[in-house]
C-alpha cells in the first residue's frame, strides 16, 4: 500500500462502478494537467505485474504450521533483494496470504499455489498494489519442508514481479520460479534477485 | 506455423512509479469528481452489471503439481482427451472460499462439443459434449491463467482432460491436465499452447517450426496409442485431506492419484 487512500476502509470506492467513475474523472484531471494520458481504460486488477514499491507488508491469516513456517522463507528470500518484506497487518498490507483445502478440480486441478492481484494501481501503470496469495493444502499437505519452502518462494516471487523460468532459463536448475515446485529449488537464483533489483 | 502465447519469460522491464504526491492528488480529484458527477453514473450501465464479462481483466499465476516431459505420459495420465470445439461460455459453480477472505468465485466453464475421443484412460465413452473449467470470475472480473488466454467460442482444438477419480465416471466437468494439456488450431493450422512449451514439456518433440498443425496430431494419435498399449505409465500425485475436517490443522490423510 502506498497511499492513505487506499485503506482497506475505502475499499468500497474499489467497487466497478465507481472504478469506471474515477478512472473517467481522473483521465480528465490527467488530461486537464496537460500530462501523459493514464491508462484509465484498463478499468480491473488486471495486472499481476511488479509491485509498486520495495515495502513489502505480509499478512498471514491462519496458516497451518506448514505453511506458515515455509512463508517465513519466502519472506527471507525476498529480503535477499531490494525488496524490505516484513510482517505486518492492517490496512497497509500488500500480500494477503491464505491457505486453504481448495480441492483438486476446476481451476485448483492439479495447482499447488496461486497468487493474483487484487488490487492495481489501475489509474496509473498497473503495478500492483495488493497481492493475494493462496496455498492449496489439497496437494501441499503432503509436501516436506523444501517442497513447501520452494511453493512459498514461488508465490512471493510472484509478488515480487518475477514471472515463470523455463528449462533451457534455468540451466542450473535452482530457481524456485520454475513452473513446477521442486524440493530441490526452494530459493530464488542471481537471476532472480537481479530481475527483482531490476524492477526498481 | 506456430503461435507463442505465453509472456515473456523474464521479469518486468524496469519502470518508475509516479510520485506519491501526484498520485494521492490525482486520486483525491478523483474522488471529489466522482462525488460530484452522480449524473453521469447512467453512463455505464452494461459495463457495470456484467458479473460474468466475456474478457478477462485479471491473470493469475499457478504453480503446477505435474511436469511432463513426455506426450504419451501426459496422454496415459488424462481421463479423458478429446477433440473438438468450443461451443458456449457459461458461469458454473460459484464457492465461497472458507481462507478468510471470503472471496466469492465462479468456476468459467467451456462446453465443447466433441469431434473424436483420442484417448479415454476409464472407458468414460464418447460424450457428446465435455465441460472444461478454464479461469474464473470473482466479483465481476474475469481472471485467466498467466500465458493461457480464454478459449472462445468457435475454437478448436484437442484437450487433455482429467476429474478427480472416482468421480470422474459420473462428471461431465473436467479441468485441464496441466497448462500445456490444450492444444488450440487455428486458421493456417497455427497451433497455440499455453506457457513455455516450446522450451520445455511435452511438446518439445514436435516439429513446431516446419510441422505445422499435422506435425501435431500425429504426434498426438501415436502418444495415445502408446497410452492405450500401456507403454507410458500414468503419473501420480499426492492429494490429501485433513485428519480432522474441522480443523485445518490437523494431521492430513494423503494418497496418491
Ligand atoms: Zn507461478
Amino acid at each position: 500500500m502506498t497511499t492513505s487512500t487506499q485503506s482497506k476502509a475505502n475499499r468500497a470506492l474499489r467497487s466497478r462502478p465507481m472504478r469506471i467513475l474515477l478512472a473517467t474523472a481522473s483521465a480528465a484531471l490527467v488530461l486537464l494537467a496537460g500530462a501523459a494520458p493514464v491508462q484509465a481504460s484498463h478499468g480491473g486488477d488486471a495486472n499481476s505485474g511488479p509491485p509498486d514499491n520495495t515495502t513489502h507488508y505480509l499478512e498471514r491469516f491462519n496458516l497451518t504450521r506448514a505453511a506458515s513456517g515455509a512463508t517465513t522463507h519466502g519472506l527471507g528470500q525476498l529480503d535477499r533483494s531490494v525488496m524490505d518484506a516484513t510482517y505486518a497487518d492492517g490496512p497497509e498490507t500488500d500480500v494477503l496470504i491464505y491457505d486453504a483445502y481448495y480441492g483438486r478440480t476446476g481451476s485448483w486441478q492439479g495447482i499447488a499455489g496461486r497468487t493474483n492481484c487484487q488490487e492495481d494501481e489501475w489509474w496509473w501503470d498497473g503495478d500492483c498494489d495488493v497481492y493475494r496469495l493462496r496455498y492449496n493444502l489439497s496437494y501441499a499437505a503432503s509436501y516436506g519442508i523444501d517442497s513447501w519452502r520452494s511453493l512459498a518462494c514461488h508465490e512471493l516471487g510472484h509478488t515480487a514481479g518475477l514471472g515463470h523460468r523455463s528449462a533451457p532459463s534455468d540451466t542450473d536448475n535452482n530457481s524456485c520460479m520454475r513452473n513446477k515446485i521442486d524440493s530441490s529449488r526452494p530459493r530464488f537464483d542471481a537471476h532472480d534477485i537481479s530481475a527483482i533489483n531490476a524492477t526498481f | 506455423m506456430t503461435e507463442h502465447d505465453d509472456a515473456p519469460p523474464d521479469p518486468v522491464p524496469s519502470r518508475r512509479g509516479p510520485s506519491r504526491r501526484l498520485v494521492a492528488l490525482v486520486a483525491a480529484g478523483a474522488v471529489a469528481l466522482a462525488a460530484a458527477g452522480v449524473t453521469s453514473w447512467a453512463l455505464w450501465p452494461d459495463a457495470v452489471d456484467d458479473p460474468y464479462p466475456d474478457v478477462p481483466e485479471g491473470v493469475y499465476h499457478a504453480a503446477d503439481v505435474r511436469a511432463f516431459d513426455d506426450l504419451a505420459v501426459m496422454t496415459a495420465s488424462s481421463a479423458l482427451v478429446v477433440k473438438g470445439t468450443a461451443v458456449e461460455i457459461r458461469p458454473g459453480a460459484e464457492v465461497v472460499y472458507d481462507d478468510g477472505s471470503e472471496a466469492a468465485v465462479t468456476d468459467r466453464e467451456v462446453v465443447v462439443d466433441v469431434d473424436k475421443v483420442v484417448y479415454d484412460r476409464y472407458g468414460i465413452g464418447a460424450p457428446e459434449t465435455v465441460v472444461v473449467v478454464e479461469g474464473y470470475w470473482e466479483n465481476g472480473i474475469g481472471y485467466t491463467r498467466e500465458g493461457m488466454p480464454w478459449t472462445e467460442v468457435g475454437q478448436s482444438g484437442y484437450f487433455y482432460l482429467t476429474a478427480p477419480p472416482p468421480d470422474v465416471l459420473a462428471t461431465e466437468t473436467y479441468a485441464y491436465i496441466h497448462e500445456a494439456g490444450r492444444v488450440l488450431i487455428g486458421s493456417g493450422s497455427a497451433v497455440s499452447i499455453p506457457g513455455h512449451w516450446q522450451e520445455e514439456g511435452p511438446w518439445t518433440a514436435v516439429d513446431h517450426v516446419n510441422g505445422g498443425a499435422p506435425a501435431f496430431e500425429t504426434a498426438i494419435q501415436s502418444a495415445a496409442d502408446a497410452a492405450a498399449a500401456g507403454e507410458a505409465v500414468p503419473e501420480l500425485i499426492s492429494v490429501c485431506v485433513p485428519s480432522d475436517p474441522a480443523v485445518e490443522d490437523s494431521a492430513p490423510l494423503c494418497w496418491e492419484e
